[in-house]
């Protein structure tokens, strides 16, 4: 007996639904995909509760006649490709043809659409796959999908569902993503009868960065970009001061598709490696193009994933712009303008209300959406076509004198804080953390040429450690060396110091010895030997660096500015901690009603 | 209290509290000097709890006491009073009056008993030495001396009889870990010394002491338990030991340096300065290669250049190159009077001795660096 048999297509679908459909958020990403590849400029989702109730997505696309639209339901229909080199030279962002069959296959579906063209619309609902009815209507021209009841038939996918709260938050990034990727789309997002974001079509993308971002957090993004041979990208990176604590907000584009690479993200992240503390990411948006043939998308039923011909040269790429982007910022010094508010929690918490979805008493209720995006004070830089806004910063740096040793200092704060003035406002920097960035560039290029330079001892001491400590210790022998310790074993969990590194004059040696040994020894299993030599040139900086609450000498403040001038980068401590703060001008005004 | 005094030999006295007493401390008394009137003389006592001075002067008591008042301010005053004479008295609530001639002052005192005891010392046995002779040996160690705060039993100079030897000697050492300076000298009267083989005398203590020898002769000096006293006319310095072991220096004075080289000390000097201009920050280290008839110095940072220069030399041995702090080495010359000095070696990653025939009894070890 054949126990063998052909799925229905009802089955099939349901199950291909399993992997396009996996929770509201899902739904929303193939309806507004769909309605971007029918060259839709307005689109427009509703959303009732987390999404499962209802779904309605309506755009003013090219919209469907009716045999299109009866033939949409079929699974592996499309109009996006029709042949192999079609695929292999992908423009849009769906093509498999599985979507709306998907979709109809677990909700009560309606399709609303109307060409230009035509004189009347046609009406299609379907309800677990099955079609119901087809009607003729009257519509505006575009296509509107209902999704309703999503998962009715299939209690299980429900009942994995996360809370509301979430689900809506997950629509809500899929939107931001999809709709970064559009700029010249208008975006609208409607909960119930509650207006949560509008974002109307923008002529470029930091006119999109200002309406999805606060504006007073993108006005520092860093522009970045990349046109050589076949790989182009452009896009924005925040500076080191605004971060999260996870990657949610680095947005990447392949050829206009939002995706999620691993290789790519961490690129990026290695651009920012000791500007960021431990655990922190940058927000950006970087869109990549490069010649379909290169690039993989059909990986994925989600399409979130991609692969790449080369990923390495890109990634390669990628960082080494990135870097590039980080350090013409640093060029300006204390003159680059730093994301605004009243610290860098300030700025993110902002950033994290402007997003969170379900604030009732975010901006987004009590204030007209509707404002006037000429009117944004946005530096014209990256995208900008008009070649005299860009300012090369070299010149910039030069002309001004934008060096923090040409700043008038007014004094030390707190033995902390070391006080100057500019121009602009008034910068504060740390004077721990400027010295510690100081110390560690230096290690580091004398870590990397070679060794640091080390003091042999007159006396040699012995130094315990755990079993544990001891035996990764035997093993990172040659790092310490490198770092300026000559070590060797003397049995039962005992080293012998016969050198130490120069620059530990003033402290005691053996300490920071242990101490590097305890700090080295805990994370290093998962670290590569040149994050774990970094990692240990952090804590060397650290613990030579002038302390917090050391009264300083005007030379030795003058000195210290002098060495920071020297840097590539003199944002952050080499833990990611800001370096300096600006208080502006403005700011101090405001704080006495002069403004 | 009240008494008149000589405004010269007031001054003297507490030009020599200034650097004791201390300018910013938990303690404010501490930024105060000690005044009391006994027996027609006025005692001037500062103090940082680590080292005691105290300067007796001559005066005419009219009312014994004691008060205390801030030591920078009495000493700028004291230094601008119009005539060589005046008076000091104290009030109610330890305010004190000072006038001299139509000049009036009337300072905030804290009350003497606030003021901490100072080390008491009776019937201890005074030892007569040569002011100079102490002197240049404290001034040949104390640079050696640790300046880190963990480093307790280096933070001094040992001070150690050598009665073993005939002539007797006193021998002064002082280490930081990375270099270290010795110097002995014949001193028949350090048998008289109530200690038993050695002691570390802190290094604030020991750099008063050689302020105070600076215009003496002969200084007087006695030991008491934890304390080492050492008096010159009218001033009395009284400095607490180092509770501590002194480590064994001798395993690490090398014994058979068989590489010497010999060079100029003052031509060597200068070419280190020349040199250590590039190396900025105080450990950056500079290069020697070492001929047979000339010596040459690489000195670079990453972040400046790099200097070199070539300096003539005597050297027996293998051409060798070896790395050192140069700031060590200049100390050592600074303190140094030889013309020609010698620097014995074994290999580059051993200690190198330092010595020169003008300065008996004196050698210095530097350990090399790797660069």
């Amino acid at each position: 007996m054949a126990t063998i048999r052909v799925m229905s297509e009802q089955l099939a679908n349901k199950i291909a639904a399993g992997e396009v459909v996996e929770r509201p958020a899902s739904a929303v990403k193939e309806l507004v995909e769909n309605a971007i590849d029918a060259e839709a400029r307005q689109i427009s989702i509703e959303i009732h509760g987390s999404g499962c109730r209802s779904i309605r997505v309506v755009d003013n696309g090219v919209g469907m006649e009716e045999d299109d639209a009866i033939l949409a339901l079929e699974r592996h229909a499309t109009s996006k490709i029709s042949s192999d080199a079609d695929l292999a030279a992908i423009q849009t962002l769906g093509f498999r043809g599985e979507a709306l069959p998907s979709l109809a296959a677990v909700s009560k579906f309606e399709l609303t659409t109307r060409t230009r063209d035509s004189t009347a619309g046609t009406r299609i609902s379907a309800s677990a796959g099955v079609v119901k009815g087809v009607n003729e209507c009257g519509c505006p021209p575009g296509t509107q999908v209902w999704v309703r009841d999503l998962f009715f038939n299939q209690p299980a996918r429900r009942k994995f569902l996360k809370s509301e709260k979430t689900e809506f938050g997950q629509v809500v990034d899929t939107l931001t993503r999809l709709a970064l990727g559009r700029p010249e789309t208008h975006f609208s997002l409607r909960q119930k009868n509650r207006q949560i974001h509008d974002w109307p079509a923008a002529i470029n993308l930091q006119q999109r960065l200002a309406q999805i971002f606060p504006k007073r957090s993108t006005q520092s993004w860093l522009a970045v970009s990349h046109r050589q041979g076949v790989l182009n990208f452009e896009g924005f990176l925040s500076p080191p001061e605004l971060y999260r604590s996870d990657s949610r907000m680095l947005f990447l584009y392949v050829n206009g598709r939002p995706v999620w690479d691993r290789q790519l993200r961490f690129a990026l992240l290695e651009a920012y490696r000791t500007l960021l503390p431990k655990g922190k990411y940058p927000l950006g948006v970087l869109f990549l193009e490069l010649p379909a043939q290169q690039v993989d998308v059909n990986v994925h039923p989600t399409k979130a994933e991609v692969r790449f011909q080369d990923p390495r040269t890109l990634c390669a790429t990628v960082t080494s712009a990135a870097q590039a982007a980080l350090a013409t910022m640093e060029r300006q010094r204390w003159a680059r303008p730093l994301v605004a508010g009243s610290g860098l929690r300030a700025a993110e918490a902002l950033i994290q209300g402007k997003l969170a979805p379900l604030s009732p008493a975010g901006a987004a209720v009590s204030e007209p959406r509707i404002q006037t995006y000429e009117a944004l004070d946005f530096p014209q830089r990256g995208f900008s076509t008009d070649e005299e806004s860009r300012r090369p910063p070299e010149k910039l740096h030069q002309e001004l004198g934008l060096l923090f040793g040409e700043l008038n200092v007014i004094g030390q704060f707190h033995n902390t804080y070391i006080l100057c003035e500019a121009p602009d406002g008034l910068i504060l920097i740390d004077q721990h953390a400027a010295h510690e960035r100081v110390f560690f560039e230096a290690f580091h290029k004398e870590a990397i040429e070679g060794q640091l330079s080390s003091q042999i001892l007159m006396i040699t001491e012995t130094v315990e450690l755990t079993a544990e400590e001891s035996a990764w210790l035997e093993d990172s022998l040659p790092l310490f060396s490198k770092l300026g310790f000559r070590l060797e074993p003397f049995g039962s969990y005992t080293f012998v110091v016969r050198a130490v590194p120069a620059v530990v004059l003033r402290q005691e040696p053996l300490e920071l010895l242990q101490e590097l040994v305890a700090a080295g020894c805990k994370g290093a299993g998962s670290l590569g030997p040149e994050t774990l030599l970094e990692k240990l040139l952090q804590s060397m900086a650290c613990q030579v660096a002038i302390k917090a609450g050391q009264r300083l000498g005007r030379e030795e403040i003058a000195a210290l500015l002098q060495q920071l001038d020297g840097l590539d980068r003199c944002s952050t401590c080499p833990h990611g901690r800001p370096l300096w703060w600006k208080l502006t001008m403005g700011e101090v005004e405001r704080m006495f009603g002069r403004a | 209290m009240e008494l008149t005094i000589q405004r010269d030999d007031l001054l003297r006295g507490l030009q020599k509290s200034q650097s004791v007493a201390e300018k910013r401390s938990s303690m404010p008394v501490l930024s105060n000097v000690l005044l009391e009137a006994k027996e027609q003389q006025l005692h001037l006592t500062a103090t940082n709890l680590e080292v005691s001075f105290t300067g007796s002067h001559e005066a005419n008591v009219t009312k014994e006491g004691a008060v205390t008042i801030q030591a920078r301010k009495f000493y700028e005053i004291v230094k601008e009073l119009p005539f060589p004479e005046l008076r000091i008295t104290e009030k109610e609530n330890q305010w004190v009056n000072i006038s001299s001639g139509t000049t009036e002052y009337n300072l905030v005192g804290l009350p003497a008993d606030e003021f901490p005891q100072v080390m008491k010392y009776e019937d201890v046995e005074w030892v007569q030495m040569e002011a100079p002779l102490l002197k240049e040996m404290i001034d040949k160690t104390i640079f050696a001396v640790s300046t880190e705060e963990t480093r307790y039993n280096l933070s001094g100079i040992y001070f150690e009889k050598v009665e073993t030897e005939d002539p007797v000697c006193l021998k002064l050492v002082a280490t930081d870990g990375h270099r270290l300076s010795f110097i002995q000298k014949p001193l028949p009267e350090v048998t008289k010394f109530t200690f038993d083989k050695g002691i570390i005398i802190p290094r604030k203590g020991m750099l008063e002491l050689s302020r105070l020898l600076e215009e003496s002769e002969q200084v007087e000096v006695a030991f008491q338990e934890n304390t080492a006293i050492f008096r010159q006319g009218e001033s009395t310095l009284i400095m607490r030991l180092i509770d501590g072991d002194f480590p064994d220096y001798d395993t690490v004075i090398p014994k058979n340096c068989e590489r010497v080289l010999e060079v100029d000390r003052s031509r060597f000097m200068e070419m280190l300065r020349r040199m250590s201009i590039i190396s900025t920050d105080r450990y950056r280290g500079i290069r020697c290669k070492i001929h047979p008839e000339h010596m040459e110095i690489i000195s670079n940072n990453p972040e400046i250049g790099d200097a070199r220069e070539e300096l003539s030399v005597t050297y027996q041995g293998e051409e060798m190159t070896i790395a050192f702090n140069p700031r060590y080495f200049m100390e050592i010359l600074a303190v140094m009077t030889s013309k020609v000095i010698s620097a014995k070696m074994i290999d580059e990653s051993s200690a190198c001795i330092i010595a020169g025939e003008e300065d008996e009894g004196f050698f210095s070890v530097v350990m090399p660096m790797r660069l």
